[in-house]
């Protein structure tokens, strides 16, 4: 199907291309970062705490994760605006096409999120209050875990179906949107993602200082070896989900370089794997931390740019027409620039000012010979014959003399258009 | 906010006052909740609705102000570490550590004022952009006339209304007779008291700055349609909401003792009331422009608006289900004209319901498409604030016909009509 070709804004990109692109790219990536923290740590935190409930010393180490959600869930916000800005910017056409596509269902990702914000904050401030009701903690948590999970799907719903201009005219919904291929192995993709992140932050978290950690009869090496498990599962299945990701993807998307860059990455991930093992059957943990993370950092980048590649390969085409149909729209109006907003146009006798007057601020509203909104003036001004000053006077201070009529609004104008108006007025019905 | 509890945090820790310091934490622990889900959320908020609601306008902002944008997005970064630092190390810097925080807290007064000043500058510019039209750079939107007052009146305008959420919850914070009320409720009435003079005058010097043919708006953008007849009246309301305040105000001054605690939530709420009517004038009084003098309400810019007037919007858009028009699809394409030119601003039954208008313009009677046809031909001369209608006169009479219909019949708008705009 052919694509929908919209214009560009009439205004100038506002700095080169580059540098927006590298701005995007490194907010984004910041951006996530803090969001897959505090998706990740929302399920963790359910998670631990459920563990809690048959062994007590795990409900400390709950406790310690939902301190930090609190802070990582207000980064993730504040550091959203620049990658949206700039997404804004630089895929203006494609962006807030998908984005009104999906009309409302885009903006419920505001109250969605501040209800989450909310949830998190009670299950944060209540975590002692409600010690002996463990089930409706359990519950302020859960609803929270519920709309941290369906939030993604809002936006990649939004950000599938702005590289796809071909599937536009068919999409009237999220749901819609939704069900385009490849969402769906991408929201399992960033899930694992946000895992694997939450997993590793939270080895460094409670590794720093493990003598002044206190979880009772739970040594923190132990704690420690299990976000190292949490890590290797879920990085071990990004690469079966990112395998239904690629398989996913339309056949005119894939480059060379993606392809190249997606090898990079399987010979990384293998490396990282083995250290995580390692690290999870260790006796004192930690030695390999920050290999892992330099390598997984490494892996991220290059995702992000795979990422970029993608979008750049389904965008471009499309990019190109939105370019050459703005550029000829510009033209094309340069050159009417001289037709003259006015009813009929150019041409004709030239009118009396008082006519201009009366086209401008009456003939919304009166005709002279019928009823328009107010009456006909033929019939309505009849009593104004040779009264130009009583006229006047009813124009700019209007009062209200028929009831089926609604009141006519008092019109403020200079002395001389008025009195010219008066003048064509009482000269027509004359 | 953030001045008003460091200057108080200041004061309390120089004159050793520890029950002083308990009640500000618990102020500032409303203030920081608040602030990081509603606050934070609702400032991203605008980016997303007004995406969907009017992508034209949005996106030929951003184009100008993408900087002052990115710059502003810093500080914000800046303030939102700064007020969680500030908040969770209120119990933990203590003793000798106790200036370092209220260093912390001059940092963070700052950077909201800063974020302050580079938003003023974009509301200022989308009412009377200055010299941008003919230089269209940065510099020259963010130096627009209205900008200086705007600011100093937004400045006084926010510690007004800090002070009163302090009164208000300062009184909720403390127990009733006891010297720690008395001195909080007179020690907030009075700093909302000093920054209401500021207010006032820098509101009236604001005044002076609206352009004069968007202060012809006035009455409606201060009372919408339904009450620019009484807008005497109106203004005499507010008024007297401004009064009260300050009166509930000074009698805190004389006798901060003597009355409920719920009483001094009123203040909060009248300030409320005032800014809030303040912003409603402030959106509507650009109109017909979204961004003063470039872009009229409805998405079209002025400088195309002979190009359109004269091959049509049906032609121009790339969403439009019906380019051309026939006696067939005539009510069709109508509708379509709607969505482009008129829902930006209208509903069909909601808000500023297109129908309710028609039935006030022609009570009792059959709408007939050719009355509408002339009503819209010149309603920029009628209504000051519409825009011209940006179409040919075949589609003006198509959305005639539309309307006309809708007398009868009823229609829905999908929430995604913006979409049709470019």
């Amino acid at each position: 199907m052919d694509p929908i070709v919209p214009k560009d804004m009439l205004l100038p990109l506002p700095a080169p291309v580059w540098l927006l692109v590298a701005l995007l790219l490194v907010s984004f990536a910041v951006h996530i970062l803090f969001v897959n923290l505090m998706v990740g740590s929302s399920l963790l935190v359910m998670w631990t705490e459920i563990k809690g409930l048959k062994k007590k010393d795990w409900d400390k180490v709950s406790h310690q994760i939902a301190e930090t959600i609190t802070v990582n869930k207000s980064l993730a916000v504040v550091f959203g605006v620049a990658p949206l800005l700039t997404i804004s910017v630089l895929y203006t056409a494609q962006f807030y096409s998908s984005s009104t596509l999906l009309g409302h269902s885009w903006l419920m990702v505001i109250p969605l999120v501040i209800l989450a914000f909310l949830f998190t904050y009670a299950h944060k401030y209540s975590w002692n209050h409600l010690q002996h009701s463990k089930g409706v903690h359990l519950t302020l948590v859960g609803i929270a875990c519920a709309l941290f999970l369906s939030i993604p799907f809002i936006f990649l719903s939004n950000i599938n179906l702005m590289l796809y201009p071909e599937h536009w005219a068919r999409v009237h919904s999220f749901w819609d949107a939704l069900w385009l291929p490849n969402v769906l192995p991408r929201y399992i993709h960033f899930l694992m993602a946000a895992l694997a992140l939450t997993g590793l932050f939270f080895v460094y978290y409670f590794g720093r200082k493990p003598e002044k950690q206190d979880f009772g009869s739970l040594k923190s090496s132990e704690v420690v070896r299990v976000f190292y498990g949490v890590a290797l599962a879920a990085t071990g299945a990004q690469i079966l989900f990112g395998l239904l990701v690629f398989f996913t993807l339309p056949s005119h998307v894939i480059s060379l370089r993606f392809l190249a860059i997606l090898c990079l990455v399987l010979t990384l991930v293998p490396f990282a794997l083995w250290w995580l093992w390692r690290e999870v059957r260790a006796d004192q943990p930690g030695a390999r931390f920050w290999p892992i993370v330099l390598l997984l950092g490494g892996v991220v980048a290059l995702m992000i740019w795979a990422r970029h590649e993608v979008r750049e390969n389904a965008v471009s085409p499309h990019r190109a027409l939105v370019a050459a149909k703005t550029s000829e729209y510009r033209t094309r109006m340069t050159e009417t620039q001289d037709y003259i907003l006015m009813p009929g146009g150019l041409g004709g006798t030239p009118a009396s000012p008082g006519s201009l007057v009366f086209t401008r601020r009456c003939a919304s509203c009166h005709s002279f010979d019928r009823r328009l909104v107010g009456p006909a003036l033929n019939e309505a001004i009849a009593s104004y014959r040779g009264n130009p000053q009583g006229l006047m006077t009813w124009i700019v201070k209007p009062g209200r003399k028929r009831p089926d009529y609604p009141a006519m609004p008092a019109q403020e104008m200079p002395r001389d258009e008025l009195q010219q108006l008066v003048e064509f007025v009482l000269q027509t019905t004359g | 906010m953030m001045p008003l509890l460091t200057l108080m945090e200041w004061w309390s820790h120089r004159t050793g006052r520890e029950d002083w310091d308990r009640l500000l934490y618990k102020i500032l622990a409303v203030a920081f909740i608040v602030t990081t889900s509603l606050g934070a959320l609702t400032g991203v908020g605008i980016w997303f609705s007004t995406s969907v609601v009017n992508p034209a306008a949005i996106g030929s902002l951003l184009r100008v102000f993408y900087w002052a944008w990115f710059s502003e997005w810093i500080v914000f970064v800046c303030e939102v570490v700064l007020i969680v630092i500030y908040f969770l190390t209120w119990k933990k810097m203590t003793g000798p550590r106790k200036t370092a925080h209220i260093r912390i807290g001059i940092t963070l007064s700052v950077m909201s004022w800063l974020t302050m000043a580079i938003i003023t500058a974009v509301l200022g510019f989308m009412m009377n952009p200055g010299a941008w039209p003919q230089q269209q750079d940065l510099l020259a939107g963010f130096n627009n006339p209205a900008y200086v007052p705007q600011l100093l009146f937004r400045t006084a305008a926010a510690m007004a209304m800090a002070g009163s959420l302090a009164l208000a919850l300062g009184a909720f914070f403390t127990s009733p007779r006891t010297a720690l009320r008395k001195e909080s409720v007179r020690t907030f009435a009075g700093w909302t008291l000093f920054w209401i003079v500021p207010m006032t005058i820098w509101s009236l010097v604001y005044y002076q700055a609206i352009p004069a043919e968007m202060a012809v708006n006035l009455p409606v953008a201060f009372g919408t349609q339904a009450w620019a007849n009484q807008y005497d009246l109106l203004i005499k309301l507010t008024l007297a909401v401004g009064l009260i305040g300050v009166g509930l105000n000074l009698w805190a001054l004389i006798k901060p003792a003597r009355t409920w605690a719920f009483v001094w939530i009123v203040p909060f709420l009248c300030i409320c009331l005032l800014v809030s009517q303040f912003e409603r004038t402030r959106q509507f009084i650009r109109k017909p422009y979204v961004l003063a003098y470039y872009m009229y309400s409805n998405g079209a810019r002025v400088q195309e608006a002979p190009y359109l007037a004269k091959t049509g919007l049906l032609a121009n858009s790339a969403w439009a289900a019906n380019r051309t028009i026939t006696a067939d699809n005539r009510v069709q394409a109508g509708r379509d004209v709607f969505l482009l030119a008129c829902s930006r601003c209208h509903t069909l039954n909601g808000s500023n319901s297109i129908t309710r208008n028609l039935s006030r313009l022609y009570p009792g009677q059959t709408w007939k498409p050719e009355a509408i046809d002339s009503y819209v031909r010149s309603i920029h001369g009628a209504r000051p604030y519409m825009p011209p209608f940006p179409g040919t006169a075949a589609e003006r009479a198509a959305l005639a016909a539309y309307l006309a219909k809708l007398q009868t019949t009823s229609d829905q708008i999908p929430s995604n009509a913006s979409i049709s705009r470019n």
